[in-house]
């Protein structure tokens, strides 16, 4: 059978099969527009019913001075801010990027609190001063954790952190040891070893292998940093594909179909930093879609942003505070994405910074009036807990040296304080 | 009168959206349903991808372009379904024709059998591309832009798809031969 007979045949195959929704489908959209109206109809609707009374009403002369002089002072502050926008241009995106799908979010049982610290004597895992890679998942309320404990091992069991009971449990799976990312549509933690990337399901313990990397992901070496420093990996919620990008040379980018394991080169445009810093913090931001780049050298810090669908970076001109980290660049700090703040979050021993993607300008989070800084606890390992809306941090004792003994404090940007979910 | 409708609905028109609606709902349907082979699911797809659209309609910045940015939601809806049922059960490749050895097989039904494998062996994203090519009839520079990746990944992806359908018509038609001469 010659192709363009074959073709017409697959062709026509696909003409098959119904073509009609059924009318539960036309119905439930139309009672969900009827249910929320758009914005613009509100503030219109609002419009509409002051222009009415204007008209109903003549303005007495005073309050139609008032009215014009109102109008003019709207007016010099649109050209006022037009000039200013002028002279300092926003950064110009090539390409807008659409919005998230949302993913199904955990809620704890009636009886749990999340507040209440977990019990002391239970088994935890170890996490050295590298820290250990860790998301959530956010349909299970679980973080999933790495441990990391001397000599990098190629493969690990993984460790979950239930957000409501506030206990560990290990799971019986073995995984390898490398990157993470959820994956809130197949409800699945991606790991990207060095040797194969596999899925991984919290609530079964199952994984699944789905490809291998063409590449080293980690390169396991007794005196080299972990993994999680190494590679930042994002699920990328509009494909349902991955970017993996190479921390130790920021210019390699790649994304990574998991249903047809490909992996695809982005080439890197712009401000790209040609070599790594003594400090690299990625955290994908969910509301600005875009990676931001927490750089710190010896002495000056510096933020970019990245849009990985295009490979686009972009050096921020906004001041970037230099953290002050206890041990130089070891291991006390870490980075992570709030999305109720919508704001990017850098942690040192003591020290918080907050990042607004939007406004491209960073704030220093002090702690509220009568709460202590947390200068004794180094966090090792962070994710934001979509079930409590916070950032739950692993990490060890501080006071001068590290003191290994993980213990778990959740912070709580807005109201500024730290709740210790499980002690030393 | 389609960008009207769209411009009325962008300022909130419920009227104008309803009407847009119910013009687009059969359309969007049949290009679901032919991603997921699942009427039910295909439903569920059209459904998540009109309510999608009045929630971002938006940010449609031409309003011409409204018949490829729905195409782009129940898309977008559909692989997420898809998703969530392929990777958990992802279906085994197999070269095995399914036919009753009792019965006379129509070669219409034998191909169709074996499409329908072939097809529902492929992933999400490949079947995507199949059907807005061969169903829809887009041309690839717009499947890129639906679908959001480049136009070389669409042709690789479209390449592949239809050598697996290809594939499965060769071998029903090996099948059929071979039972004629028996």
């Amino acid at each position: 059978m010659d192709a363009s007979r074959r073709d017409a045949r697959v062709a026509s195959w696909l003409e098959e099969g119904p073509t009609t929704a059924s009318d539960e489908v036309l119905a439930a959209v139309l009672a969900h527009v009827d249910q929320h109206p758009r914005r613009t109809t509100i503030i219109r609707r609002w419009a509409d019913a002051l222009w009415a009374a204007t008209l109903e009403r003549p303005l007495a002369p005073t309050f139609r001075l008032g009215l014009v002089l109102a109008l003019l002072m709207v007016t010099l502050t649109l050209v006022g801010a037009v000039y200013l926008g002028a002279l300092h241009p926003p950064v110009l995106w090539p390409s807008p990027t659409p919005s998230p799908l949302p993913g199904t979010v955990h809620r704890c049982l009636p009886g749990t609190d999340p507040d209440q610290p977990g019990p002391v004597d239970q088994a935890r895992p170890s996490v050295d001063w590298r820290g250990g890679p860790m998301v959530a998942d956010a349909s299970s309320g679980l973080l999933v954790l790495l441990p990391t404990d001397g000599i990098p091992q190629p493969a690990v069991h993984p460790w979950l952190f239930d957000v409501c009971t506030n206990t560990w449990r290990q799971s019986a799976a073995t995984v390898p040891n490398g990157a993470l990312a959820y994956d809130p549509v197949s409800d699945r933690t991606f790991i990207f070893g060095e040797d194969a990337v596999v899925s991984f399901d919290a609530d079964t313990d199952q994984t699944t292998t789905i490809g291998r990397p063409p590449f080293a992901v980690s390169g396991f070496t007794p005196s080299g940093t972990g993994p999680a420093r190494k590679w930042h990996v994002t699920f990328d919620a509009m494909t349902g594909n991955f970017w993996v990008l190479d921390e130790s040379e920021p210019s390699r980018l790649w994304t990574y179909d998991p249903d047809a394991n490909t992996w695809d080169d982005i080439e890197a445009l712009g401000d790209v930093p040609s070599t790594s810093s003594d400090t690299d913090l990625y955290a994908y931001d969910e509301g600005a879609h875009r990676l931001v780049y927490y750089r710190r050298g010896s002495q000056i810090a510096a933020t970019y942003e990245i849009d990985p669908r295009t490979g686009t970076w972009v050096k921020i001109p906004a001041y970037t505070p230099p953290l002050e980290f206890v041990w130089g660049s070891l291991a006390n700090f870490g980075i992570a994405y709030d999305a109720a703040i919508d704001r990017t979050l850098v942690f040192s021993a003591g020290q918080v910074i907050a990042y607004d993607a939007r406004a491209e300008t960073w704030e220093s989070l002090e702690p509220a009036l009568g709460e202590p800084p947390l200068t004794d606890f180094v966090p090792t390992a962070l994710a934001y807990d979509p079930v409590n809306e916070r950032i739950v941090a692993v990490g060890a004792g501080g006071d001068g040296q590290f003191i290994a003994g993980e213990g778990i404090v959740a912070f709580d940007p807005r109201s500024r304080s730290w709740t210790l979910l499980l002690a030393r | 009168m389609e960008r009207e409708l769209v411009v009325r609905a962008q300022g909130g028109d419920a009227d104008a959206f309803s009407t847009l609606a119910r013009r687009a709902v059969d359309r969007l349907y049949a290009v679901a349903f032919r991603i997921l082979r699942d009427p039910d699911r295909a439903d569920d797809a059209t459904q998540q991808a009109l309510i999608s659209a009045w929630d971002h309609i938006g940010a449609l910045r031409d309003p011409d372009c409204f018949e490829a940015w729905t195409y782009r939601m129940v898309v977008r809806a559909a692989l997420k379904e898809a998703r969530r049922e392929w990777r958990q059960h992802r279906p085994a490749h197999s070269a095995e024709l399914r036919i009753d050895d009792n019965g006379d097989v129509l070669e219409a039904v034998v191909e169709r059998d074996e499409l329908d494998h072939a097809f529902r062996t492929l992933s999400p994203e490949h079947r995507a591309v199949v059907v807005l090519h061969y169903y829809a009839d887009l041309p690839l520079a717009q499947i890129a832009e639906i679908v959001g990746i480049p136009v070389g990944t669409v042709g690789s992806r479209l390449f592949n798809g239809v050598r697996r359908l290809r594939a499965a018509l060769d071998r029903e038609a090996l099948v059929v031969a071979e039972r004629s001469m028996m």
